[in-house]
């Protein structure tokens, strides 16, 4: 070890970070050169000065920090009323049209979700993706936070979100989708609890039999919504009062849920109607691998 | 507080615990305003980061890590990295990395250093302190004021632990000049 090196060492010498070898050896070149002594004697000063360098933080941190930290809720105007929307700093934690007063809301989101909101300014992207939501516009990544959901509520929205916009689903095919096929009910109480209706789309789920089934905002918001979505309200009756239920094509032999955007585009002379999956395979058809339709 | 207790409160802000917020700001307030102040040579702008940084680390604990990720975090380095992440940020944002000196001196308020009984050569070595530059002046806080040991101020700052001994070295080498050549008169 040169004297340099040793030089690098004595900070580490003075708080027992180095080993004994290392130590040794500094020690030797403590012990013939004075100006190294001088430097060991300066970092062992400065070691006992230093920490009296400590600052006291101003106070209120604290509080201020809390404040931050407490989720946000602000009212908008929407195309069904006024909305009360909340927010955190990774996007909206509940969306709710039915709550006149902010303290009725307040104690919805305590109860719902386990922590408290204030009233707050709500970023204007936000805003804008329920209005979207509500128009039936693309949303292709809405800003939402899950936080405070169950792992269950986690998953099931999470997968809700991947059906395409102007497409429905039957609530039996999201519990598979989900990986738990016998929790059909569980997955329409995830629905009925959604804390971010329109943006996780729930309005999507529909009665394997046809037709919209419940909503919580009652059946006339779904309808008006998957319409906005561009899915007739007609094809819909229609297809539950015919009992249609899937729609193969000729030409590609595959069978699909009716509102997949593959099923759309079969031309009429192609198109074939089913009202189950057992129909369909018997004629020699296979599933599609986009909306995956469930057998029944 | 320990690294276990620190973990436990990691998993505690996780699982959506906002007082264990409350508990981590009284455990590290004062380190890491000390950190940031040194950094960023002001005091309104370390009140500034230092909120900022609980603010995010409340979100990424929250948002970001899982709970596996929180039970095995290292605490106080993982708060420094956030701190300093900050500070360089504004830094950069307002292009003033070069004028922090002058603005150190000029925000300097004597009252928040806890100078204790040896006022003359704390004082000394605060004045000094100014005068290194910002990567030396953070080295000797991390490894002075908050006796941090090399493998800690490496999970820091990002460099490897015997760059960090040359660097140390180098920084007291410099302090020492300055203390004993007496302040430079600027």
């Amino acid at each position: 070890m040169d004297i340099n090196e040793a030089r690098q060492y004595l900070d580490q010498i003075r708080s027992g970070e180095a080993d004994d070898e290392v130590s040794r050896s500094v020690k030797e070149h403590l012990e013939r050169c004075a100006d190294l002594r001088e430097e060991a004697a300066f970092v062992e000063k400065l070691a006992v000065e230093s920490p009296k360098l400590k600052m006291t933080a101003p106070a209120g941190i604290e509080e201020e920090v809390m404040i931050r930290i407490t989720d946000k809720y602000d009212v908008i105007d929407t195309d069904f009323g006024t909305a009360h929307v909340a927010f955190t700093p990774r996007g909206i934690s509940a969306v709710k049209l039915d709550v006149d007063e902010d303290g009725a809301f307040e104690s919805y989101y305590a109860d719902r979700l386990g922590r408290p909101t204030v009233r707050g300014s709500l970023p204007e992207s936000y805003a804008d993706a329920v209005r979207r939501a509500i128009k039936g516009e693309k949303n292709t990544q809405p800003p939402v936070t899950l936080e405070g959901l169950t792992e269950f509520e986690k998953t099931v929205l999470e997968h809700l979100a991947r059906i395409p916009t102007g497409e429905v689903r039957p609530y039996a095919w999201l519990a598979r989708e989900v990986g738990r096929p016998k929790a059909i009910r569980a997955v329409g109480t995830v629905m009925a609890r959604n804390p971010v209706p329109f943006l996780m789309p729930c309005h999507r789920l529909v009665p394997s039999t046809g037709g919209v089934g419940n909503y919580y905002y009652g059946p006339e918001m779904k309808w008006t919504l998957l319409e906005r979505e561009g899915i007739p309200r007609e094809d819909l009756a229609n297809w539950k009062q015919r009992g249609v239920r899937f729609i193969g094509s000729r030409t590609t032999g595959i069978y699909c849920y009716p509102t997949c955007r593959d099923a759309r585009r079969v031309q009429p002379q192609h198109r074939l109607e089913f009202s189950c999956t057992e129909e369909a395979v018997d004629g020699g058809y296979r599933p599609c691998k986009h909306c995956r339709p469930l057998s029944v | 507080m320990t690294q276990d207790e620190g973990r436990c409160i990691a998993l505690e802000i996780h699982r959506g615990n906002r007082d264990a917020v409350g508990d981590l700001v009284a455990a590290y307030q004062d380190r890491l305003f000390t950190y940031a102040f040194h950094m960023l040579g002001g005091s309104d702008d370390a009140l500034d980061v230092t909120q900022e940084a609980f603010v995010k680390a409340f979100t990424t604990l929250t948002g970001k890590y899982d709970a596996e990720r929180c039970r095995t975090l290292e605490v106080r380095p993982w708060l420094y990295r956030i701190v300093r992440n900050l500070a360089l940020n504004r830094l950069r944002s307002r292009k003033r990395r070069d004028d922090a000196l002058v603005s150190m001196k000029e925000n300097l308020p004597a009252q928040v250093f806890d100078t204790g009984n040896d006022l003359a050569r704390t004082s000394a070595i605060r004045a000094a302190l100014t005068e290194l530059g910002r990567e030396s002046r953070e080295l000797i806080i991390l490894r002075y004021i908050e006796q941090y040991t090399y493998a800690e101020i490496a999970t820091v700052t990002g460099s490897s632990e015997s760059a960090l001994r040359s660097k140390v070295y180098r920084a007291l080498r410099k302090l020492r000049k300055i203390m004993e050549d007496g302040p430079s008169g600027h």
